[in-house]
């Protein structure tokens, strides 16, 4: 188990700059700019979607097999802020999703050209300095169903 | 004055113990009165409030009996708590809308807790592993599987 106490930190990240971070790593992601996310993250960072297949991942080549696949099955057109809490090297940050998703995100077909879908997205990253050294992401994968049902 | 770590974890133990012993009245003491109560995929969204929060708890039971929760990672933060654990037990109802037919079901499941400065949970916000539950519950039967959440009436459509 691992515990971020307060308490006992003896390295913190200040909110700002784990802001900043959040902001680049956004960026990159909606820019489809592999450097840049790998920019954003550790060299040994644990990245995991939840829910995905394959997923922890531990390596940046691992990573980028996974947002290869993900580009092709999900564009990014608009997030919202919605909620975030900071913690001694640690944010909980939570955005309401915007995008166009394609055949095969989340295992659920879309139709040839794919379709809108807005759902619900929690981030739980853990920090080393400016970098992210563990990513988790959790999805409200009921929504993301209901949606590729649709029509 | 802001709860510690350690009164956090004994505040969400407690809120577990209950869950795990299905004592409905017993979670609900862990709650403000105002709490907002936070499935995320709901359909009717997020309640607001004790009355309206029991239904949500009483359906979950009706579909997931618990056994234990096995604590994964914990942040803490001023009245805040992220709890990551795996949820261990028993589909008694409807999971995700999908029969559960009594078969053993484990799944990690995220607490985002906030709480106010006498204990009580004023806010708790819940992501499930959903793809992971319904790859567990996977049935040749076309009809077991619903859009439906766990906490909809059993076989009611939305």
């Amino acid at each position: 188990m691992t515990d971020i106490d307060a308490s006992t930190a003896t390295i913190s990240t200040p909110p700002e700059v784990m802001d900043a971070v959040m902001a680049r790593h956004f960026e990159a992601e909606a820019a489809h700019d592999r450097a840049g996310i790998l920019a954003t993250l550790t060299e040994d960072a644990e990245h995991e979607p939840v829910g995905f297949p394959g997923a922890p991942f531990h390596s940046h080549d691992e990573l980028m097999v996974f947002y290869e696949a993900l580009f092709e099955e999900l564009e990014q057109l608009d997030i919202t802020p919605v909620r975030r809490l900071h913690g001694h090297n640690f944010l909980v940050d939570e955005i309401q999703y915007g995008g166009r998703a394609y055949n095969g995100f989340m295992g659920f077909e879309f139709g040839p050209e794919g379709k809108p879908v807005d759902f619900r997205l929690l981030h739980v990253c853990e920090f080393e300095g400016d970098r992210i050294s563990r990513e988790q992401v959790w999805l409200d994968v009921n929504a993301i169903r209901m949606q590729a049902a649709v029509g | 004055m802001p709860l510690t770590p350690r009164e956090m974890d004994e505040l969400m133990d407690r809120h577990f113990a209950f869950e795990m012993a299905d004592d409905v009245d017993g979670v609900l003491t862990t709650l403000a009165p105002d709490a907002e109560h936070d499935i995320v995929g709901a359909p009717d969204g997020p309640t607001i409030g004790l009355t309206k929060t029991r239904p949500t708890y009483e359906q979950v039971f009706a579909n997931l009996a618990g056994d234990r929760v096995e604590t994964l990672h914990r942040y803490y933060g001023d009245n805040t708590l992220t709890d990551e654990s795996l949820w261990i037990g028993t589909a008694v109802g409807h999971p995700l809308g999908i029969a559960g037919r009594n078969r053993p079901l484990q799944f990690r499941i995220l607490h985002v807790i906030e709480f106010d400065d006498t204990g009580l949970i004023t806010r708790e916000n819940v992501w499930l592993d959903d793809p992971s539950i319904a790859a567990q519950l996977a049935d040749d039967s076309p009809n077991t599987h619903t859009n439906e959440h766990p906490n909809n009436q059993e076989g009611q459509p939305q």
